[in-house]
């Protein structure tokens, strides 16, 4: 079953129940909630992922509920749950879901190390993967986001998950988080993206949520290889300029975006060197989502035409 | 007064080299920091690994192995990769 065959009613309660288990592969989230605008963010966004039994195994367990006391009457919080304990401090109502996707993306790079876990974002086509590591403010949420409504498939806006056997990447294919001037560039340049209405003021600035396409979640469970590592640098009126980036720099950047390469030692170490030498690494200038795709696509047509 | 001589603080440092690159990172097991150095520091490395040596001693040995270089650029590549060396505490002077 999926999340979208859920009539708003019962997702509400079963998110009441804490009983909505969503398959984000490679992990299972329980989500528990009595935010009814919460209930239809996720029957939204989230309509295309597997719900499975509440009898499942689980993950992670996290839950986005209003804020006990009097409070809750005159200035309604939602506090977020990791474990049945509070975890981080209570926001404004209307920031419960960019608060459950942050809560989410915190449990995964905290607890999930049988991956190397790196702040990236990643998009496929035809087999191929690009690894997209920068710090907030670079433009790669806004690139990734252009790109997967021209084609690219996503695995995720926040957080490559490599594996260390296989040496290819998930993404759990969960919905991407637009901040400030994005949100409306995106809502030009792929008018049929499904975005919540944008919630201002977070620590973030405005953030909107973008649905992921079906395609991408329905493919979730393939994997991709790392063929680029591009960092973007969104530049107002910036020429598109694709330079080639030491192979020893990704290196450094990929270690110091990763959220548990210390953890890994030596065998992080080895995965952070393996994954960059089997890419090609660049850096990106861009300020036209246009240029930016014609790229992107050149890169891939030349490695496809060898 | 003789040259100080040096030698590798450890002798379990990974090194990772690109091909064709100028860069190498190295991970040391000790504390598990990672550095980003030139390909020269690996040389140096290298060298250490063998024997200790003084700064004059792995110009020299360098000078030989690229004897098609220009000796200043080598002279200053390896300066540069030594200081990398001793601020990330790889190697240290040899008591007298």
């Amino acid at each position: 079953m999926k999340v979208s065959e859920l009539s708003k009613h019962a997702l509400f309660a079963i998110l009441q129940r804490g009983e909505l288990c969503i398959d984000m592969f490679p992990f299972v989230v329980r989500v528990r909630s009595d935010i009814s605008e919460l209930a239809e963010d996720i029957g939204r966004i989230y309509q295309d992922f597997p719900v499975l039994d509440s009898n499942c195994f689980t993950d992670f367990h996290v839950e986005v509920s209003y804020e006990r006391g009097v409070r809750r009457w005159f200035r309604p919080l939602a506090r977020f749950y990791f474990d049945g304990r509070p975890s981080f401090i209570p926001l404004p109502v209307d920031q419960a879901f960019p608060m459950l996707e942050w809560g989410i993306n915190w449990c995964v790079a905290a607890h999930s190390h049988s991956f190397l876990i790196v702040h990236a974002a990643v998009i496929e086509r035809q087999g191929v993967a690009v690894v997209m590591p920068a710090p907030p403010g670079s433009g790669k949420s806004t690139l990734c986001a252009a790109l997967i409504g021209r084609g690219w498939r996503l695995l995720s806006d926040e957080l490559a998950l490599y594996d260390f056997e296989t040496k290819q990447l998930y993404g759990m294919a969960r919905p991407v988080s637009l901040k400030n001037q994005s949100i409306p560039i995106i809502q030009a340049h792929t008018p049929a993206a499904e975005i919540t209405s944008p919630v201002p003021d977070t620590t973030k600035g405005t953030v909107a949520l973008l649905r992921p396409p079906s395609e991408s979640v329905q493919q979730v469970k393939i994997p991709a290889r790392p063929a680029w590592i591009i960092l973007p640098h969104y530049q107002v009126d910036a020429d598109a300029l694709l330079e080639p980036l030491s192979k020893g720099k990704a290196f450094m950047l990929i270690a110091e975006q990763s959220f548990n390469y210390n953890v890994h030692g030596r065998e992080g170490f080895e995965a952070v060197g393996d994954l960059v030498d089997s890419c090609e690494c660049f850096e990106f200038t861009y300020s036209r989502l246009s240029d930016a795709e014609r790229v992107f696509d050149d890169l891939l047509a030349r490695r496809i035409n060898g | 007064m003789p040259e100080a001589k040096f030698f590798l603080q450890s002798t379990d440092l990974v090194f990772r080299v690109f091909e064709d690159e100028d860069l190498a990172v190295v991970y040391d097991p000790r504390n598990g920091s990672t550095h980003l150095f030139s390909i020269v520091a690996h040389e140096i490395y290298q060298l250490l690994a063998s024997s200790p040596a003084s700064l004059q001693e792995l110009k020299i040995s360098l000078f030989q192995r690229f004897s098609d270089d220009d000796q200043e650029m080598i002279s200053t590549a390896v300066d540069t990769a030594f200081v990398q060396l001793q601020c990330a505490d790889l190697i240290d002077a040899v008591a007298n």
